[in-house]
């Protein structure tokens, strides 16, 4: 899950569009933690008051939580991917990656041991 | 003799065969390291290993045979507890603070990143134990020392003798044990930090080696400050050892009298366990070898797959 800034467009929009992106498209799921601004900031090398705009414009979109300790988190009202398994989905693309698995062959082998209705 | 080399040489030959036969061959489910990021890791544990070897030994067998000078020898009594910890400061600095500046700005990848990021919870497992291990024996003992007379250090254990008299040795009192707890507390603070700065920079353009070649350095910091705590904790064994074998006889009006420690029984386990401590001491350092060298070929190897073209077809339309 890459965050690039290119373009002329401001970095807060590219920060807030790309993130919210990665939610619609199932790539972040529900309680996914997010880094810190500063770690994010620092990355991109951009202010972290452009990242903590950018965060603050998804919170008040209802797309991310943050608390006090617990950092920011994908708000589970933005997605209906389960965590869980979007963990376990990207574990089983390292390992098809990692033995030589392609993606039509991993989903043959779900389908395969998918349990029936 | 051959006990005294036995048990100087013993934990180390131990050690390697472990780390070689049962570590180095498995564990294949990560990313090999580049070669080049784990030199200067060798390169730190097998002077570990010398070191701790040499001590060993001119702690040992050696002392018997040379002519060691009183200096060293005083040396070697006041700091016998210590200087684990300090070697194990150099090797953790060694291997976990060469910061490596990464290049910011333009991508970035949105998994947060922390100290604990590039390990694993069963890498924490074996130091956790050798730690309660240290800090269980430094309070049994700390608590049992009593002051010498003459200097008011914590260092002596007394077995008292009826109403007159009492029979003492020396025992790992907090006269040693404070400057270890210091030691210990750095130690666990650089290794922190050390975990702190591998994790910190941003990943580079290549991912996946970027990941393996910290993963591999927060490994390889954390196997050198556990070999230094087993070896510290295999001192205090060895030193407990050698208080619990105290023995004490006087003469009675009604006969001879036997006395000995409270602990004596404990005597032999204390030694095999001292024997023990060492062997993970030194299992831990050839861990870092032989993952190492078992990196650089795995790297190797899939370097040399990457290198071999696709064959050609021919389509013959030419």
């Amino acid at each position: 899950m890459i965050v690039s800034l290119s373009g002329s467009s401001p970095p807060t929009e590219q920060i807030r569009d790309q993130i919210r992106g990665l939610i619609a498209s199932h790539r972040l799921a529900a309680d996914d933690r997010l880094p810190s601004v500063r770690q994010l900031a620092k990355d991109l090398g951009v202010a972290p008051g452009t990242v903590a705009k950018a965060y603050k414009a998804l919170e008040a979109e209802g797309c991310l939580v943050t608390r006090t300790g617990g950092g920011t988190r994908v708000s589970r009202h933005a997605t209906t991917t389960p965590r869980d398994v979007l963990t376990a989905a990207r574990r089983l693309a390292e390992t098809g990656v990692a033995t030589g698995t392609d993606l039509d062959e991993a989903i043959g082998i779900l389908r395969a041991i998918w349990p029936a209705d | 003799m051959s006990t005294l080399f036995l048990e100087a040489l013993g934990p180390t030959a131990v050690g390697l065969v472990l780390a070689v036969a049962f570590w180095a061959p498995t564990r294949h489910s990560t990313s090999p390291a580049p070669a080049t990021a784990r030199v200067g890791a060798v390169v730190v544990s097998l002077g570990l290993v010398g070191v701790a070897l040499v001590a060993r030994l001119l702690a040992g067998p050696l002392a018997l045979l040379l002519d060691l000078p009183v200096a060293l020898n005083l040396w070697w009594s006041e700091n016998r507890f210590a200087w684990p910890l300090w070697i194990g400061l150099v090797g953790v600095a060694l291997v976990a603070l060469p910061v490596r500046r990464r290049e910011t700005g333009g991508s970035a990848d949105l998994t947060p990143r922390s100290l604990l990021s590039f390990t694993r919870a069963r890498w924490f497992l074996a130091p956790a134990i050798v730690l309660a291990a240290v800090l269980g024996l430094t309070v049994a003992a700390g608590a049992a020392s009593r002051p010498d007379a003459e200097t008011g250090r914590h260092m002596l254990y007394w077995v008292p003798l009826g109403p007159d008299g009492a029979m003492g040795t020396t025992i790992y009192g907090w006269y040693y044990s404070v400057p270890c707890l210091v030691l210990l507390a750095t130690l666990i603070a650089l290794v922190v930090t050390g975990l702190a700065l591998i994790a910190r920079p941003s990943l580079s353009s290549d991912r996946a080696r970027d990941v393996a070649d910290r993963t591999a350095r927060s490994r390889d910091t954390i196997a050198v400050a556990t070999g230094a705590l087993a070896l510290h904790l295999s001192a205090v064994l060895d030193s407990l050892a050698g208080t619990a074998s105290m023995r004490g006889r006087f003469d009675t009006s009604e006969g001879s009298v036997s006395t000995w420690t409270t602990f004596a029984a404990l005597g032999p386990t204390l030694s095999v366990a001292a024997f023990v401590a060492a062997t993970v001491c030194f299992t831990a350092w050839f861990v870092v070898i032989a993952s190492a060298v078992r990196d650089g070929r795995r790297h190797r190897r899939r370097a040399e797959n990457v290198a071999v073209p696709a064959p050609r077809v021919d389509t013959g339309t030419a």
